[in-house]
């Protein structure tokens, strides 16, 4: 990677900039979905994007290991069947994605070129370009702070936007980024010093804000690598899980699967890959029967050690969590990241009912 | 609908297909296919929350076996053919049997849109003459709701459940059936609130209870009419907020009316600090199961749950139907395959929700006359003579009702695959082609008839029921010593062609029943050890009905002296139990 270098673009100058984005690549961003809500989709105009928001609640994992995926193709020729991979996803750029979302993007395509590289990951990554808009005020559920993936980065993003006001201050992190720039070189220009303070002076202002929403994980990684969480924690836990699997959907780290066939005809077949959830309760089971994870308490366990504990830490060279908060909002009981992280620190669970 | 269409990504907020809470979801696609799900945050009732059956809606409809093409019977075997021939063929066979004066019934379903089930009652009281309509599921759900008064709807039900201080759950299992009602009780503990569940055996829930009581296997509304004196009558007395929740737990019918009044009883002795009536919540099982019963798909009810001999609802109908409707009552959904010579199922399977399914299959087979609309390919339309293929969930455009009366749309995101057409059409059709006088030509048509059929709120009063059925014969009371042989739960999604089509749904399902391919039924640690068996040996089961031999499974969590079996298995029980839930048992090694 070449240096980094530094701009600003005007913020009247942002949507012609983003015309030539579109017009060249398929741009998702975060804009306003059916009934309201924030999600990240395809947008057709840059009057679609949403500049200030909620962080949506679908992550844009999806644009990089999609829910359902099309792997490779069985095709029947001349009596031998022949496989062929799916069709690449087009060049894509994911604009105005929170760093919280960029840092987990980086963490699955680390994932997923470990050891036995996924074809399928790598293709889709390499088409990807992230253009990441730093966070100048935490959200409300987020804890990125802890998880060393916001509410700034220095690192896994391809240009990195912060909002000025009257301009954005564009961070080149890739050649990938000095590519968009590219597009529309005039419109960008050397930043000035009092630009470069603000940029700085925002992010240490945004730091000062978090408090209360912290997290406290390193706290929480020491004690679990530690042997200092008893598995009659994980079973007071289980009555507060239904097993619903959305904090495994919902995170952007999260990257478990499963594989189905999709017969289209006798002489042709899809492999696809679909979305799974370790919190299922056949996840694990073998075509014996035997289910290691047999109960709930085992599989709730399981997730935790995956985010929260340092053998997975020192493989990975980042954290299993990046703080997003969205598992807060989306687990149906009380199962979250930070209350979880609260009773692995405290070594019981404020859950717990008082009984009669 | 989001739609960008050079990339061909949709997004839609629609309604989720499977239990009654009646979630919203985000459903998506690409290039005409559905490829996922995201939770809506601004949806009232889910909050941004999806159940394990939610985050899978999209693959039922992508990944099952689709119906494609209409078929028609021919010489034993089902043949493709053109929807005109098939049409025909199916107006043929009704009219045939309409006019040799034979019964024909039609089954509704909890799977389908109001608008459907709309039609399918115009189908059967206008077209065909008969009162023989219901969804399967509807006559429980009935049940469950009050004889007489509102049936309290509450649009704020959840929000209420969430503030109770003392929440009363009768549940065959509450977080599996309807996990974001479950949610909501979680939330009133999380606030401080007490729970006390009942059910046939533990249940994720009722480790969170305060009391838990278990139902007695021979005497199940006993058990709720003697709560007054029970050990959960002191935190009744004491709630200041009380909401009680009413899930689906059995399939008999008049026993679910017996426990459902027992606990209205109850519930009437209690008052709020607000002075407002508790909080009772009947919960159906399926999506649009109430939305089917205020459609009129009932055998002893009109739409708007108007008694059949109310004037002013005949008057409505005759003014949309015409001609001289049917106003008689009729048989429930699962007596109907013994009574009729023709059947007319939509978007259902009968022997999937059905206490003894394969009697079910040989019924259907053993029909003159049975048209299937559906999406997927199931034991039923296998059974069909004419199989008509309609629009599945993410395909089709329609209304549904929830638990708690809100009506919501169901929107579509991909258009239906194959030569599948949207299921009102199709009932048009069959109406059209029998010469009803009532004939849509659009969906906003059926809309507006219902707007005319089902008065405004409606769905908030209830006139009173018709006489109570006669309760069926229950096992003898006498000897509370010696086992009892009692089928749990009311459902099973593992039935459920929904779930039976989701790579990622019926893995668990499928998992369980290969563990258990001979049926098992459940007995008590206790139990187990004193009879000398262990997990998975085999015991013979003796009743007066009949005898069999299954495996075991040794748990913790249920009453002594009761082998439950689960609904799931509930057919391979069938010799032992006979027609009733319930049975005394002798039980032995073998």
């Amino acid at each position: 990677m070449e240096q980094s270098a530094t701009y600003v673009i005007g913020r009247a100058d942002v949507n012609t900039w983003l015309t030539h984005i579109i017009r060249e690549r398929e741009v998702i961003a975060p804009t306003r979905g059916a009934g309201g809500d924030p999600i990240f989709a395809p947008v057709s105009s840059p009057d679609d994007v949403l500049w200030t928001f909620e962080n949506p609640l679908g992550s844009p994992k999806q644009f990089l290991l999609p829910q359902t995926e099309a792997l490779a193709h069985f095709r029947k020729r001349d009596g031998h069947y022949a496989v062929e991979p799916a069709a690449p996803p087009p060049p894509r750029v994911l604009f105005n994605v929170r760093s919280c979302d960029a840092s987990a993007l980086a963490y699955l395509r680390e994932t997923y070129a470990r050891d036995l590289s996924d074809d399928a990951l790598a293709r889709s990554a390499d088409a990807l370009t992230v253009v990441t808009l730093a966070c100048t005020t935490p959200c409300e559920l987020g804890f990125c702070v802890c998880c060393d993936a916001g509410p700034f980065l220095q690192r896994d993003f391809d240009l990195q936007l912060t909002d000025l006001g009257a301009s954005l201050f564009v961070e080149v992190g890739s050649d990938k980024g000095r590519a968009l720039i590219a597009l529309a070189p005039t419109l960008f220009r050397a930043p000035s010093s009092a630009a470069a303070f603000e940029r700085a002076r925002a992010e240490v202002e945004v730091l000062g804000h978090f408090g209360k929403e912290t997290c406290h994980f390193a706290s929480a990684m020491r004690r679990i690598s530690t042997h200092r969480v008893p598995d009659a924690l994980w079973e007071a836990m289980s009555p507060w899980c239904v097993e619903c699997g959305g904090c495994t959907h919902i995170c952007p780290t999260c990257y478990c699967f499963s594989v189905a066939d999709e017969v289209e005809a006798d002489d042709c077949s899809t492999r696809c890959r679909l979305w799974d959830s370790c919190q299922y309760a056949a996840f694990t089971m073998e075509a014996s029967g035997h289910n290691p994870r047999a109960a709930h308490a085992e599989r709730i366990k399981r997730r935790f050690h995956h985010k929260v504990s340092a053998q997975y830490f020192q493989r990975d060279g980042r954290v299993g969590c990046v703080g997003c908060g969205r598992c807060v909002k989306v687990c149906m009981g009380a199962l979250d990241m930070p209350a979880v992280v609260a009773a692995i620190r405290h070594g019981h669970w404020e859950g717990e009912v008082a009984h009669a | 609908m989001v739609s960008r269409a050079d990339s061909g990504f949709q997004d839609t907020l629609t309604v989720c297909p499977f239990c009654s809470c009646g979630c919203g979801l985000h459903l998506q696609g690409r290039g005409n296919a559905l490829t996922g799900v995201i939770p809506s945050e601004m949806h009232p009732v889910s909050r941004g929350t999806l159940c394990a059956r939610g985050w899978s809606a999209h693959e039922a409809s992508r990944w099952g076996a689709r119906l494609l093409h209409p078929q028609v019977r021919a010489n034993g075997a089902l043949r493709r053919a053109t929807w005109d021939d098939a049409l025909a063929a199916a107006v043929f066979a009704l009219d045939r049997l309409r006019h040799d004066g034979r019964a024909v019934g039609v089954i509704g379903s909890g799977r389908a849109t109001n608008e459907e089930n709309f039609l399918a009652v115009s189908l059967a009281r206008s077209a065909l003459r008969t009162g023989r309509v219901d969804a399967a599921l509807g006559e429980s759900y009935q049940s469950l709701l009050p004889p007489h008064g509102a049936t309290g709807a509450s649009l704020l039900a959840l929000e209420q459940l969430e503030r109770a201080d003392l929440v009363f759950v009768l549940e065959d299992d509450l977080a599996a059936s309807h996990p974001r009602v479950a949610t909501s009780v979680l939330r009133a503990l999380q606030r401080g609130g007490r729970l006390i569940t009942i059910g046939w055996h533990r249940t994720a829930l009722s480790g969170l209870a305060a009391e838990h009581m278990m139902l007695s296997a021979t005497d199940p509304a006993g058990t709720l009419r003697a709560l007054g004196e029970s050990d959960a009558a002191a935190l009744l007395a004491g709630a200041l907020r009380p909401a009680f929740v009413l899930a689906p737990f059995d399939a008999d019918s008049a026993l679910v009316a017996e426990c459902s009044r027992a606990v209205r009883s109850l519930a009437a002795t209690l008052a709020r600090e607000d002075g407002e009536p508790p909080l009772v919540l009947a919960l159906p099982v399926r999506a649009n199961t109430r939305g089917a019963l205020e459609m009129g798909v009932t055998p002893n009810a009109l739409p708007g749950r108007a008694p059949l001999d109310d004037p002013e609802a005949r008057e409505r109908l005759r003014a949309l139907w015409h001609g001289a409707p049917c106003w008689d009552a009729g048989n429930s959904a699962e007596e109907m395959l013994g009574h009729v010579s023709g059947l007319v199922v939509v978007a259902d399977d009968p022997s999937a929700t059905h206490s003894h399914p394969a009697r079910a299959v040989a019924a259907m087979r053993a029909l003159d006359t049975l048209i299937v609309l559906d999406s997927f390919d199931t034991p039923a339309t296998q059974a069909a003579h004419v199989v008509l293929p309609i629009a599945a969930f993410g395909e089709t455009v329609g209304s549904v009702m929830n638990f708690a009366g809100s009506l919501q749309r169901m929107e579509a995101c991909v258009a239906p695959r194959g030569d599948a057409r949207p299921g009102w059409q199709v009932l048009r059709d069959l109406l059209a082609g029998l010469g009803a006088a009532f004939v849509p030509d659009s969906l906003e048509a059926v809309q507006r008839a219902i707007r005319v059929a089902v008065p405004e709120r409606s769905h908030q009063t209830v006139r009173a029921m018709p006489a109570e059925r006669a309760s069926r014969e229950r096992a003898d009371e006498a000897a509370p010593s010696g086992w009892v042989l009692r089928r749990a739960g009311a459902f099973d999604w593992g039935d459920d062609v929904l779930v039976t089509s989701s790579p990622i749904l019926r893995r668990s399902t499928v998992a369980e029943r290969r563990q258990h391919p001979d049926g098992v039924v459940w007995m008590h640690a206790d139990d187990a050890a004193e009879l000398g068996v262990k997990d998975g040996w085999r015991v013979r089961i003796t009743s007066a009905v009949g005898e069999v031999e299954v495996p075991v499974a040794v748990r913790g969590d249920q009453s002594r002296g009761v082998l439950l079996a689960p609904f799931s298995h509930r057919d391979r029980l069938a010799a032992v139990l006979g027609d009733a839930g319930v049975q005394h048992v002798e039980v032995s090694r073998t």
